[in-house]
């Protein structure tokens, strides 16, 4: 069995629950069949429950009780996945395309990290600002935020390092990943330092697999000046029939859209026609 | 809706939930009765709790003077090596650059145990396990400092060299735990301890100097848990990091208790840093010795 998970958990200025109801309507407008499941602990209203085949409390202590960007959680996903194979999404996404071709080029990986981005205008982008940490270190370009598992021994044997990077954070950058050296928990590092540590840092990523990421971080735009964030600067709109639009360029694959400001009550009311007409 | 979420077995992540990953065995090349071993397992029993990436074993290989360990790593499997170590290596046993340093187990902090003033002696006979070891290269510089002549004779144990002393036998300079020198030392009134071997005093004698202090460069006995060139870069540092997790979570005073060792993690330094300093001086030592190990080896 297939599906989507996504890790939702509610911080004092945002609601990801409500980002994770988004991108689940998204998936149910662009797929064929899919099955999607939240994990969360916050209140989810029975609207949104409609369209998550399961709802699965996070396990174990909070780890990210205290924490503002609420990722310390994530490597328990393998855990609680109710399915066999596993994609997984960050809660600020919008799935625009069916993924059918990319399960079936997938199931060639025990885990699989998407490693390559675009910009909105749809140009593969190099990401030498965000990333210098990556390249200088010599670590796996990988991007959690969209990755795939199977239910096996070897991804086990991943996201059990992960506990214990996301565990050891501070250390574990200081000794595996010292260059340009990041000074918070991120997944994306500590994701690719788990790749470093088993040794399987070629077999993880494939950028010929292609479900790039749209990645709207102001700063790999192309945008001049660069802004605080891309909504104060391009205008967006999704149509009835869930097509994304971004300065009037239809958007492909998949939307990371980052800001929180992109999801208002008009994106989300599209979201929801578009899934209903399915 | 209720019915859609899951409550139960999710709820708690069990440890068959984390199934280990591999065994990573540590040879060591101590017999199991070695004054290091019990430490060493405590710190190995502590880390197989922290996590579930490794299971560590250890297996004792010992012989070779201590080359039979060294040379049975593999990329699944780590040695410990001491100041032996630099003398196979200056012999062509071993190749340094074949090793690399992952996790410093630390100096033991033993008594220098003397049953003779160390001044105006033309010999004082020591008592040791090996040649060019770094209780040997301790009384070597006793003796370029104190101008004494070292006859050198070498025990199956510390302890037996001890019991020696003791017994008035002979022996009349032995490194030994300070629980080994203090249940002897009622037996003979002319046994003290001059010196702590590692470069912190001992708890037990606080008022008694380090060789350091006394100005003495000896080498510490140091145990270094080393990984072979296959394993890769980030399992070495891994692993490094697991056990000085799992040393500073057993404790300095507890490490202490059981083998008098001084992981150099509670001061700051890194196995690297450690490895360096130790095989250098130790190095050193056996290079400005080298005619006395040499003697001592032939006069047995």
């Amino acid at each position: 069995m297939k599906g989507f998970l996504v890790l939702a958990q509610n911080s004092e200025g945002i609601d990801y629950v409500r980002q994770a109801y988004a991108l689940a309507l998204s998936l149910k407008s662009s797929q064929s069949s899919c099955l999607v499941s939240l994990v969360t602990n916050d209140p989810v209203p029975e609207e949104y429950q409609l369209v998550f085949d399961k709802i699965i409390p996070i396990p174990g202590e909070d780890q990210a009780a205290d924490s503002v960007w609420k990722v310390e959680n994530r490597w328990k996903l393998y855990h609680i996945t109710p399915y066999d194979e596993t994609i997984v999404l960050d809660s600020d996404m919008l799935v625009l395309e069916d993924f059918t071709p990319v399960w079936d080029q997938l199931t060639n990986y025990d885990i699989f990290f998407n490693s390559t981005i675009k910009d909105f205008r749809g140009r593969q982008l190099k990401d030498f600002v965000n990333r210098k940490m990556f390249n200088e270190n010599e670590l796996p370009n990988v991007y959690f935020g969209l990755h795939y598992f199977k239910k096996n021994r070897q991804a086990l044997d991943f996201y059990n390092v992960m506990a214990f990077v996301v565990a050891n954070w501070e250390r574990v950058y200081f000794d595996i990943a010292p260059k340009s050296k990041q000074n918070w928990l991120s997944m994306d590092v500590s994701a690719a330092i788990a790749a470093k540590i088993l040794g399987i840092d070629d077999r993880v990523v494939n950028k010929n697999i292609n479900w790039s990421i749209t990645h709207m971080k102001a700063n790999i735009q192309n945008i001049s000046p660069i802004p605080s964030s891309w909504t104060k600067v391009l205008d967006w709109h999704v149509t009835d029939l869930g097509q994304l639009f971004v300065s009037n360029i239809q958007q492909h694959g998949v939307f990371h859209y980052i800001d929180n400001d992109f999801l208002t009550d008009q994106v989300l009311c599209s979201l929801k026609e578009a899934a209903s007409g399915r | 809706m209720i019915k859609k979420v899951i409550l139960s077995a999710l709820l708690i992540l069990s440890s068959s939930a984390f199934a280990r990953t591999e065994t990573i065995k540590i040879y060591s090349p101590y017999s199991p009765g070695h004054s290091g071993t019990p430490a060493l397992l405590k710190i190995i029993e502590q880390a197989n709790t922290d996590q579930n990436i490794y299971k560590f074993v250890v297996e004792f290989k010992p012989g070779g003077n201590q080359i039979i360990a060294v040379k049975s790593i593999d990329e699944n499997s780590l040695a410990i090596i001491a100041p032996a170590f630099v003398e196979n290596v200056e012999s062509g046993k071993l190749n340094e650059r074949d090793y690399i340093p992952v996790y410093a187990f630390g100096d033991a902090c033993w008594a220098v145990v003397t049953s003779k003033s160390l001044t105006g002696q033309k010999e004082i006979v020591v008592g040791g396990v090996g040649y060019g070891n770094a209780a040997h290269l301790t009384a070597l510089a006793l003796g370029e400092k104190y101008k004494f002549n070292v006859r050198y004779i070498v025990f199956r144990s510390n302890n037996d060299a001890l019991v020696n002393m003791a017994g008035d036998n002979g022996v009349e300079f032995v490194i030994d735990k300070y629980e080994s020198y203090e249940s002897l030392r009622t037996k003979n009134a002319k046994m003290q301890m001059v010196a702590a071997s590692c470069p912190a005093r001992l708890p037990q004698e606080p008022k008694i100097k380090t060789l350091k202090e006394q100005g003495i460069n000896a080498p510490y006995i140091f145990n270094i848990i080393v990984a072979g060139k296959d394993m890769s870069e980030g399992r070495r540092k891994a692993i490094g990091i697991i056990l000085d997790k799992a040393t500073l979570t057993v404790g300095k005073e507890e490490i202490f208790k059981l083998s008098a060792q001084r992981p150099p993690i509670f001061d700051g330094v890194t196995a690297e840093q450690f490895y360096s300093n130790s095989i250098s001086l130790v190095r050193n030592l056996q290079s400005k010795y080298r005619k006395q190990i040499e003697d001592a080896k032939t006069s047995k």
